[in-house]
């Protein structure tokens, strides 16, 4: 479905800014500085998984970080296995496949069940905390997989993403996050953009009445729970590469309510405002575990609070539309969906 | 063109709809008329798919469509204008009336949204504009538009004119009756507003707890005594 609306928002010239800042960053910075931004950026995958799952369909998903930490040991277990520099890319490929094919197996028996709303976030919670809990166990030498020991809370220790003989590491290892971030960034948004992303849209707004447009809705949903598992395991697979390590805190409660906090304070309906969002909160969750470790959660509930309460749409979001509004002209909202949703009026006339 | 035989459907176990035969001609505009609680909105929801049909069976062009789901029922021609008019208020006229391209056969292009605009030229001017923010009449506009654009061969409208003021009702029957004539699409209604009957229904159906309880012909669906009797059942 084509867009019509300019290409002039507050929400591109965000993301045109964010993306001149990402490359100038690393040569502004030290090597700390950018490995912590490469940190940043496998994470903020997870937030725009989030986005897309609820942002776009509405599907409040506690089950990112379980698909994150699928993507991660499954990468782990073919790399431990199958050895090669050139094998670590397949085995980024196998950390999706396994994200997505988990996924889709879960939507299908949630969506075709009629599983939906608040029992979705249940369900997926469930998942994640079996998840954790399962792999808290594997410590012992039972749990093996070919060469690949789980090792429980012990974590399993994983070879990098490499080119030829060398591990990805310094700028380079940034760059090629950075792409990996901004390439999936721009096929989310050209999938919102399209005839299913506005079906995405509706069902969000009411599911039988999408449906009678002709739209498999139950069919939609598994789609983009199995996209957006595809998404989450990607970041899991580069936050394994990136630390050379994995263990089950990465699928925790914390961790599983940390990314919903992220999306919820920037703005779901928006991956840029997602995007945004998670690589500043990031940065500020770092700073307060070095400064205030205690204070750092309690801050971002205060921020999520503030959210729901007073800008349901999320600081980011509300940031564009007021620059929309009263610098562009644009009236406000001109992605869809990204304004709070507006009663029917049933006024005569 | 849809003929239900002896259909009965509900929520759950609740039935609500209770063996209901009717049958739609192509190219004619039928209506089911009765009080508000006899099941007229049931029965267009089992037609379209959003209630299961409990026994009885549905056919469209004399083939059987009882267990198809909503989506592929709309893809197979038959589009739904619903009660309160259903419109996403989220999006804005435009992207609703890119929604009703999906179900159309011809596979939807570029001009297909022409047609709704050359129904509605409202539409155009406010194609930017959020879908929440119309007016009750130019929601039942975008609602009818959005199912045009899809060009189904059998338009449901379920209450059209609930909300709108009685130039607005006038108006909405005959931009139906011209869709009708120049688009041939056939249209099944349901109604309790008299003038919308008398001017829009060339025959109907009187509804009365879940049941057809008669037939109307086209004198007495256009003859105001006999609707306000029927209406009273």
């Amino acid at each position: 479905m084509p867009r019509r609306t300019s290409w002039l928002s507050a929400e591109n010239i965000a993301f045109v800014i964010f993306l001149i800042f990402m490359i100038v960053y690393p040569f502004r910075t030290d090597d700390f500085g950018i490995l912590n931004a490469a940190y940043f950026a496998a994470l903020t995958l997870l937030a725009l998984s989030l986005s897309m799952i609820w942002g776009k369909a509405g599907i409040l998903s506690f089950g990112q970080t379980a698909f994150f930490g699928i993507g991660g040991y499954l990468y782990g277990i073919y790399t431990l296995n199958v050895l090669g520099s050139a094998q670590t890319w397949v085995g980024l490929a196998v950390g999706m496949l396994a994200g997505g094919i988990v996924a889709a197996i879960l939507g299908w028996f949630m969506f075709y069940g009629g599983v939906n709303d608040v029992f979705v976030g249940l369900t997926t919670l469930a998942l994640t905390l079996v998840l954790q809990t399962f792999m808290a166990q594997t410590a012992g030498p039972e749990w093996t997989v070919g060469e690949a020991r789980l090792n429980g809370y012990n974590g399993m220790y994983i070879p990098q993403l490499s080119f030829g003989e060398m591990p990805l590491y310094g700028r380079p290892l940034y760059f090629v996050y950075l792409a990996i971030l901004i390439g999936v960034y721009l096929l989310l948004r050209w999938l919102s953009s399209t005839r299913w992303g506005y079906g995405l849209l509706a069902l969000q707004e009411n599911r039988p009445r999408t449906e009678s447009f002709g739209y498999n809705v139950r069919l939609m949903q598994v789609q983009v729970f199995a996209l957006a598992g595809v998404v989450a395991a990607l970041s899991g697979v580069l936050y394994a590469s990136w630390g050379g390590y994995i263990d089950p805190s990465s699928m925790g409660l914390t961790a599983a309510i940390t990314p919903v906090i992220y999306v919820a304070i920037g703005g779901r309906r928006s991956l840029t405002a997602s995007m945004i969002s998670s690589m500043i909160l990031l940065k500020l969750s770092q700073l307060l575990a070095s400064s205030a470790p205690e204070y750092a959660l309690v801050i971002f509930g205060l921020l999520a609070l503030l959210a729901v309460l007073f800008v349901p749409e999320g600081f980011v979001v509300a940031l564009f539309n007021l620059i929309d509004r009263h610098l562009l002209n644009r009236g406000g909202g001109n992605l869809p969906g990204m304004t709070a949703p507006v009663e029917e009026v049933t006024a005569n006339g | 063109m849809l003929d239900l035989s002896h259909v009965t459907s509900g929520y759950g176990r609740t039935l609500i709809v209770r063996d209901v035969s009717l049958t739609v001609q192509r190219g004619e505009i039928a209506a089911i008329v009765g009080r508000n609680g006899v099941g007229k909105t049931t029965l267009m929801k089992t037609i379209i798919g959003l209630l299961p049909t409990a026994q009885g069976a549905i056919t469209l062009d004399g083939e059987e469509i009882t267990k198809r789901s909503a989506d592929a029922r709309a893809r197979g021609g038959i589009g739904y204008v619903p009660q309160g008019r259903g419109i996403f208020p989220g999006l804005t006229v435009e992207e609703n009336l890119e929604m009703g391209k999906l179900i159309n056969r011809q596979g939807g292009s570029e001009r297909s949204l022409d047609v709704a605009y050359a129904y509605f030229p409202r539409l155009a001017e406010r194609k930017t504009q959020r879908a929440g923010s119309l007016s009750g009449g130019e929601q039942s506009m975008l609602a009818i538009g959005r199912v045009i654009v899809g060009q189904p061969q059998l338009m449901l409208l379920d209450e059209p004119s609930e909300g709108l003021q009685p130039n607005l009702v006038q108006q909405i029957g005959d931009d139906l009756k011209r869709i009708n004539q120049d688009l041939g699409t056939t249209i099944l209604f349901v109604e309790q507003n008299i003038e919308l009957i008398m001017n829009l229904a060339q025959r109907g159906y009187v509804m009365d707890k879940g049941q057809v309880v008669r037939q109307l012909d086209h004198h007495e669906i256009t003859n105001q005594e006999s609707l306000v009797s029927h209406l009273a059942v």
